[in-house]
């Protein structure tokens, strides 16, 4: 238990390593080799990937038990690194006509995945909070960047404040789960309540956990915590929203995950209708308010507060069958990050130095223009949409079959009943694209001239989510190799555990 | 020779081809021409299934199996027996004909269109070859995107909104029936341990009568809205008035028989004991749809509408056949999907040729039409015969045989249910005939339409095969009733009393206490004096 156990944070190694070489080679060789910067970090991200893979059935303990290593965390590793290649990938194209400095942007990314996979490794409270704040921070900067845009300010300035105000509850919980149980690591936590032997002090375990649930609720974008949403989604520098939607939420519901049904089991009386009332409500009302969106940037906010209300059910569901659950979250998770990105990033490829094209009406017509990229982006939509035969179809089979196989039917028809709604706003999508006629004739539009493809990185992250969206959806394909041979231990979830 | 694989994504792979190729200046020649090759090879390839088919028995032919997700036990797999072979023909057969008649009335961005179609095509053959229960889901979820497209697209004014209203309609019924789907599935596991979404299968599972009336409604509301069964029919017609004509001969020829299909294939034999509970209350809502759907009809000024609101009586006749259960009203109800696919399919495909040459539906803007254009007129008047079930066209066989086989079925109160049928009848006759005088006969009261041209060769060429097999199947039905029997005889065997009580499981008393309780209401099992009268029809 005791033992170091470097092997356990390799990956987070070398990406913390990747943010500081980062930050020494803009030193040495000046803050505006971009090349440099951007290889670099897709070097940390496919070595922190790799180190991932090569311990993908390890379990161990490391740091006395405050950081822990098992195919979930391996999961969530993978998905954290992979959603930081395609963030990087991304980046450049934007980045260049924005006038951003490289080396800054970079050490940022990386230090906020170094975070990332700390934060979904760790075992223990305060290791956890650490990580948290860590990614936070970076994430606010980068939400930021933007200098010279007032909405990617005001962005950065709600999320920060609001993520602070989130901080407090969680410290606030954390003190209080301390005080109940007197250690912050996860497995003693779990050992003490799942004995059974309740007492009074788990009464202030409870406030705790209700603590946490608030902050980790902003976290996350449930509502009635999703104010931010929106706002930062809108805000921020469109890679940074690609890459934030999907790793954030990712490792965000890994330590949901990790401490609700894991650690807490023995309080899942307490916490359990609370998460439901919050998954249903998110469920809806991100559904809801997605409707009334012109433009896309907060449409797909929308779409991932809805989307995170999936995942809340996935993690109530968690309670009842753990390992089942589990994988059906990782799943959505994996999926969710492709096509996700793949959809901003196809509206990266719109972008042009004069004009970002967010809006729906910039979209009319699409397909007579750009007949791929229309394709692409309804192929994204779809898939969000969960229609079949596409990987967001195969996600929310298992996510919901989980959640009616643990009991949860009436809120699994219920979620299943507002991503009718979902479908909705997806559709106006492709209707845009493909329905619409557009509204000012490309040829005039000066931006349209400069619609040329945007980059080698940018067309290929486009087109990694396109085949991975699809790819997940049929899955017999060997394609991807690691995944399915690691789903096999885990989602067997009709093939239950008893 | 996986037959059935090349049948189902023969046309897939030309869509593909058409949007790699179909590209330039000529690239809507070559949409064309390889959509036409394609889903006639598709059809001349169907053709081999019936020469190969055999009638004597009901179990799932030309097979296909291979495990596809193995921890989740779906599988691909595919099989045609007596209640999917001549669908999937239909299918076929249909396909070609409206890439024909697109030729001329589809002139914007034909490779999208040729490719939609096809796609299409692949979606509803998937849907009724397919003998897993998520493969089928995949194919009848997928196969919403192209229609929605095809609506969207090319569709009339109000084509967006029509098109959103089919799409989430058609959804939110679904998204139901997945659930119900993977709660069967556990429900299998539960009983037998075995982790499956195989039809055969999930058939052997005994399931509580609670849990199968929920899940019964979960399927029944999904197949319901497709059918569409009043009051869920409101989004036909507007996909219908909306969607281009070989959309709307695809909705109404295929898509629609999905719904009576899976009810078929999927919700009755599944849930028996849900079914026999249910099946008076579908068969009023069917009946009610059979003389709603001809009253509107009959008041509607759009011609293209009226054929829509006739849809609906019409596949009321089908459901109301599906829950007499007896052999003559399945078999009526089996063969009155055909027949309907093909009179409503020509009957769209007419109003298309119409609407190409005077650019409106307006029953008032025509009139006296049969001396400016005879043929055309000889064709409308054929259909519309077939249409209200004239005898000698294949509309007759149908209807007869399901208020035939309603008459004289068990179920209690049905002999009013094929009474309050029989009124649609010559409800249907009313307003065909009084359109068909209206259009075609009288004098010609607008100008433009003197200088109509009649059918070309081309229409000529892919309504001919439509109307000659509405006279075959009029007047020998026989080969095609042949191919439904020994299915039928097996569908119907799992609701004879002592069956529809054995899919209970032993523990569920409170269940077959209700269940019998129902059955009891039942007329005592005339089979033996059907069965007669059945050879006497003949």
């Amino acid at each position: 238990m005791n033992d170091l156990h470097l092997f356990a944070i390799y990956p987070q190694i070398t990406l913390g390593l990747g943010a500081l070489l980062v930050l020494g080679e803009g030193l040495v060789f000046g803050k505006n080799r971009h090349g440099l910067f951007l290889i670099t970090t897709l070097v940390a991200a496919t070595f922190s990937l790799a180190f991932t893979i090569l311990s993908w059935k390890t379990t161990a303990n490391a740091f006395a038990g405050a950081v822990i290593l098992d195919p979930t965390v391996s999961a969530l590793l993978a998905i954290v690194s992979v959603c930081t290649l395609l963030g990087a990938l991304c980046s450049p194209a934007y980045a260049n006509r924005h006038g951003f400095e490289p080396a800054n942007y970079y050490t940022l990314l990386l230090f906020s995945a170094c975070g990332m996979a700390f934060l979904v490794s760790s075992n223990d409270l305060a290791m956890a909070f650490v990580s948290l704040e860590t990614l936070s921070v970076c994430v606010y900067a980068l939400t930021g960047y933007r200098t010279r845009q007032d909405a990617s300010t005001e962005g950065a300035v709600k999320y920060f404040l609001l993520g602070a105000f989130a901080t407090g509850f969680l410290l606030y919980g954390i003190s209080f789960l301390y005080g109940a149980t007197g250690s912050t690591n996860f497995s003693e936590i779990a050992t003490r309540f799942a004995a059974g032997n309740m007492g009074p002090e788990s009464k202030f375990a409870v406030i705790g956990v209700g603590l946490l649930l608030v902050g980790l609720s902003f976290k996350v974008g449930a509502v009635p915590f999703h104010m931010w949403v929106p706002d930062v989604y809108q805000g921020a520098p469109t890679p940074i929203t690609a890459f934030m939607s999907v790793a954030v939420k990712a490792s965000a519901f890994g330590f949901l995950v990790r401490l609700l049904p894991h650690t807490l089991m023995g309080l899942s009386d307490s916490w359990v209708p609370i998460l439901s009332a919050l998954a249903l409500l998110t469920m809806i009302g991100g559904n809801l308010l997605a409707l009334a969106q012109r433009n896309l940037k907060r449409l797909l906010a929308y779409s991932s507060v809805a989307h995170a209300g999936y995942l809340l059910l996935g993690v109530a569901s968690a309670s009842k069958l753990p390992d089942q659950a589990d994988a059906a979250i990782l799943y959505y998770l994996l999926v969710y990050s492709f096509m996700n990105v793949g959809a901003f990033a196809v509206l990266l490829t719109l972008n042009s130095p004069a004009r970002e094209r967010n809006n729906l009406s910039d979209l009319a017509g699409l397909s007579e223009s750009h007949p791929l990229l229309a394709a692409l982006l309804s192929l994204f939509m779809l898939a969000l949409a969960g229609i079949p035969p596409t990987g967001g179809f195969t996600a929310k089979f298992y996510l919901f079959g989980a959640a009616l196989r643990a009991g949860y039917t009436t809120l699994a028809v219920l979620g299943i009943l507002s991503s009718v709604i979902g479908a909705f706003y997806y559709l106006r999508v492709v209707v845009a694209l493909y329905m619409e006629s557009p509204t000012r004739p490309v040829s005039n539009d000066p931006a349209a001239s400069a619609m040329a493809p945007r980059g080698l990185a940018l067309a290929f992250a486009v087109l990694l989510c396109a085949v991975l969206s699809v790819e997940l959806g049929l899955q017999s394909l060997p394609g991807l190799g690691i995944f399915p041979s690691y789903l096999e231990g885990l989602t067997d979830f009709l093939v239950a555990t008893r | 020779m996986p037959v059935l694989s090349i049948i189902l994504f023969l046309p897939s792979v030309t869509a593909v081809a058409i949007l790699l190729f179909g590209r330039g200046e000529s690239g809507a020649s070559i949409a064309r021409a390889l959509a036409l090759l394609g889903s006639a090879a598709a059809f001349l390839l169907s053709l081999t299934l019936w020469a190969g088919f055999d009638a004597a028995t009901a179990q799932m032919q030309f097979a296909e199996a291979f495990r596809w997700l193995p921890s989740w036990g779906i599988s691909y797999r595919l099989g045609v027996d007596g209640m999917s072979l001549l669908y999937v023909i239909l299918t076929t057969f249909l396909t070609p004909i409206v890439v024909l008649a697109g030729f001329s009335a589809v002139e914007r961005r034909v490779p999208l269109y040729m490719a939609s179609l096809l796609f299409l095509e692949t979606g509803m053959l998937g849907a009724f070859l397919a003998t897993d229960l998520v493969l089928f889901y995949i194919f009848w979820e997928a196969m919403l995107i192209p229609m929605y497209l095809l609506i969207g697209v090319w569709g009339g004014e109000r084509r967006i909104y029509a098109a959103v209203k089919f799409f989430l309609y058609t959804m939110a019924g679904s998204v139901l029936m997945l659930l119900a789907i993977v709660a069967l599935a556990y429900l299998h596991y539960e009983s037998s341990g075995e982790i499956s979404f195989n039809l055969a299968h999930l058939l052997r599972t005994s399931i509580a009568y609670e849990n199968q009336r929920w899940l019964f409604g979960a399927f029944a509301f999904a197949f319901a809205i497709k059918v569409p069964l009043f009051p869920l029919h409101t989004w036909l017609p507007d996909a219908h008035v909306e969607a281009p004509t070989g959309g709307s001969v695809i909705l109404a020829g295929v898509l629609l028989k999905l719904g009576t299909y899976g009810l078929v294939r999927f919700a009755f034999p599944l849930f028996p004991a849900a079914a026999v509970t249910f099946a008076p209350w579908l068969s009023l809502l069917a009946v009610i749809g059979v003389i709603y759907g001809a009253l509107v009809a009959l008041v509607q000024p759009d011609i293209k509408k009226l054929v829509a609101y006739s849809s609906v009586s019409h596949l009321g006749f089908c459901v109301l056949g599906i829950c007499a259960f007896t052999p003559e009203a399945l078999e009526g109800a089996l063969y009155q999907g055909l027949n309907h696919g093909l009179s409503t399919g020509a009957l769209f495909l007419l109003v298309g040729v119409l609407y190409e040459r005077r650019h409106t539906r307006e029953i008032a803007q025509f009139g006296g039409l049969a001396k400016v254009i005879p043929l055309y007129a000889a064709a409308l008047v054929a259909v519309s015969l077939s249409s209200i079930a004239l005898p000698g066209t294949n509309g007759f066989v149908g209807e007869f045989l399901i208020l035939l086989g309603t008459f004289t079925g068990n179920v209690p109160k049905t002999t009013y249910m094929a009474a309050g049928a029989a009124l649609g009848v010559i409800l249907g006759a009313v307003y065909m005939l009084w359109t068909v005088q209206r259009v075609l006969f009288g004098p010609v009261t607008h100008a433009v339409n003197e200088k109509l041209p009649d059918l070309t060769k081309r229409e000529q060429f892919y309504l001919a095969p439509v109307l000659v097999l509405i006279f075959i199947m009029g007047v020998v039905p026989g080969p095609f009733l042949k191919t439904f029997k020994a299915s039928t005889k097996e569908f119907l065997d799992r609701f004879s009393k002592t069956a529809v009580l054995a899919s209970l499981p032993e523990a569920d008393a409170s269940g077959r206490a209700q269940v019998s309780q129902i059955l009891s209401k039942w007329k005592e099992d005339s089979r033996s004096e059907v069965a007669s009268a059945d050879s006497a029809s003949k």
